[in-house]
């Protein structure tokens, strides 16, 4: 195995790629968008990856290359932007085979044979300007079928590969391509990943410039095969229609479980309330009365929007930026007595090792220091305190595949206790919540989760029985 | 090996894309690190595609070694 190339993705990359792909789904292009995905954060395009692999296989060869007669590739694990990976070539030969890896894991597997050039007749259109993605589900998923154009802008290409741009014949460079758009794009379209492509050129290409479609089959976890087909070109590809965000309960929906005015003496700020845990105990305080206000970091719009819809309903809620690693002054009326954590980095394993400390770091830097510096900083204005930090049942459950999240976790009860010990007007819950329905969770597999509302109110419920009242005396 | 383990391993080889894996029973998400949530989906989708079954919501998370998926498959009925 020999690497020939590694590389760290980036924004402006994206970009690039998108504008010739015509691949623009926001997982790999908008930051906001991305995080809810199941990757939690701007994810490359596979068949970028398996363009810079062919890139950086062909520039490190002696001999030419003229055509494909056919390509495969597996997409293993997606690599996010700021990643290191790298290009190493297992096989030298008419019938090659490449690994895309970071650290030791196996991004993806490229594999194929070049053959002569083949020519098209036919101009190929350049891009289009970009459209929305397609939203599919998946009772519309198993009929799906449909053509796309192949789209070419040589210069534009060749600029971004120019030994690939070169060695092989437009056509077959646009269909690679169009498989891109036509999973991010078209089909599945918004909330999909693309995980394998089998691609057969023929010894000669002639028709209409077009890539048609069909799905081959779909499974229950989103799994689809999609049967392609075009001028001299034949295949299948892999996707998986991946879960939408998830979307919680709506105020009107937790309205029934909240009694009337059971949080009016809390004027709550929710650290993170843009989603998940913290828009729905935004959504509960609100409903018992509080007057909230909510924080985001990235998310303005989705902040903005639960605000809005808490509004709607007669209830109080603001919405705020709010940086907690560094952490300033809320502009609010009034200082804030009650102040709930929910600020959190994506929460993943890292399988390359058994204890990540990179890992750890970026979980520490949220769950310990900055979670204390903003107790700090909310303290100079209210002296006693009520914080509602979120812990982990995975405490318990010893979870396997987050020894750093654990960990983290852990150090933050722990700073819990002793800032408790330090202040004695601070009061602070830390309650080890289960596995709950929020993006975090969002994973292929189904899986049985309890009821968040239910069991958010119950914690906060908890909590306020124990809270210092506004008059600063201890509760019961 | 029997005949089960041998289609039970190709469906690992296929999932994982590696025609050299062999598969016992101790072989687990600890044991390898790319055996993720993907690599479980395409497990469960080959095992059913595969042998005609169909595993529940608990199956698909239990089934975290490659003896465990044989023991799933056993308990519906496969081999016998």
């Amino acid at each position: 195995m020999k690497i020939v190339a590694d590389r760290i993705f980036t924004p402006a990359d994206q970009s690039d790629f998108a504008a010739v792909s015509g691949d623009f789904n926001p997982m790999h292009m908008d930051e906001v968008a991305a995080r809810r995905s199941l990757f939690g954060a701007p994810v490359v395009h596979g068949i970028h990856l398996l363009c810079w692999a062919l890139e950086s296989w062909l520039s490190s060869r002696n001999r030419a290359a003229a055509g494909l007669e056919r390509l495969t590739a597996t997409f293993h694990r997606g690599v996010l932007l700021g990643q290191t990976v790298h290009t190493s070539v297992l096989s030298d030969a008419e019938e090659f085979t490449l690994e895309i890896g970071r650290d030791r894991m196996k991004i993806a597997s490229i594999r194929g044979k070049l053959g002569a050039r083949v020519a098209f007749p036919e101009m190929l259109p350049p891009m289009e300007r970009a459209r929305a993605c397609r939203i599919m589900d998946s009772a519309a998923l198993p009929q799906a079928m449909g053509s796309l154009p192949l789209w070419y802008c040589a210069p534009d290409v060749i600029r971004l590969f120019p030994q690939l741009g070169t060695a092989l014949p437009p056509f077959q460079l646009a269909a690679i391509l169009a498989t891109t758009r036509l999973v991010g794009m078209e089909c599945p379209g918004l909330h999909s990943f693309y995980s394998t492509m089998k691609l057969a050129f023929a010894s000669e290409a002639s028709g209409s410039p077009r890539m048609n479609y069909r799905v081959a089959a779909a499974d229950r976890f989103g799994g689809t095969r999609l049967a392609i087909e075009g001028p001299g070109f034949q295949g299948e590809l892999g996707a998986f229609l991946r879960p939408a965000p998830r979307a919680q309960a709506s105020v009107r929906e937790l309205e029934p479980l909240v009694e009337a005015g059971e949080f009016s003496e809390q004027r709550p700020v929710v650290i993170g309330g843009s989603r998940g845990l913290g828009e729905i105990a935004a959504k509960l305080l609100a409903l018992g009365g509080a007057d909230v206000t909510i924080t985001y970091y990235l998310g303005k719009k989705d902040a903005e929007a639960i605000a809005a819809e808490i509004a709607a309903a007669g209830k109080r809620c603001a919405a705020a930026h709010f940086d907690a690693h560094h952490p300033a002054p809320l502009a609010l009326p009034q200082p804030q007595q009650h102040l709930y954590y929910f600020a959190t980095p994506q929460i993943a394993s890292d399988r390359t090792t058994v204890f990540s400390e990179e890992r750890f770091a970026e979980y520490c830097r949220y769950y310990v220091g900055s979670f204390a510096r903003t107790l700090l900083e909310f303290a100079q204005q209210a002296p006693a305190l009520n914080v509602f930090y979120p812990s982990t049942v995975f405490l318990d459950e010893s979870a396997m595949d987050l020894p750093e999240y654990c960990a983290a976790k852990a150090a933050g009860e722990e700073v819990c206790k002793r800032l408790a010990r330090r202040f004695p007007a601070w009061h602070i819950y830390a309650p080890r919540l289960p596995r709950l329905a929020t993006d975090q969770n969002n994973g292929l597999l189904p899986a049985r989760m309890q009821d968040i509302a239910i069991v958010m109110l119950r914690h906060l419920r908890a909590m306020q029985a124990h809270s210092y009242p506004p008059d600063g005396k201890r509760g019961p | 090996m029997t005949l089960i383990d041998q289609r039970l391993q190709q469906i690992f080889r296929e999932a994982f894309d590696d025609d050299k894996l062999t598969v016992t029973d101790s072989l687990s998400p600890e044991t390898m690190p790319e055996w993720d949530s993907l690599a479980q989906v395409k497990l469960i989708v080959g095992c059913e595609e595969e042998f005609g079954v169909k595993f529940t919501i608990e199956e698909t998370v239990e089934t975290t070694s490659a003896g465990k998926f044989k023991a799933v498959l056993a308990l519906k009925g496969v081999g016998r």
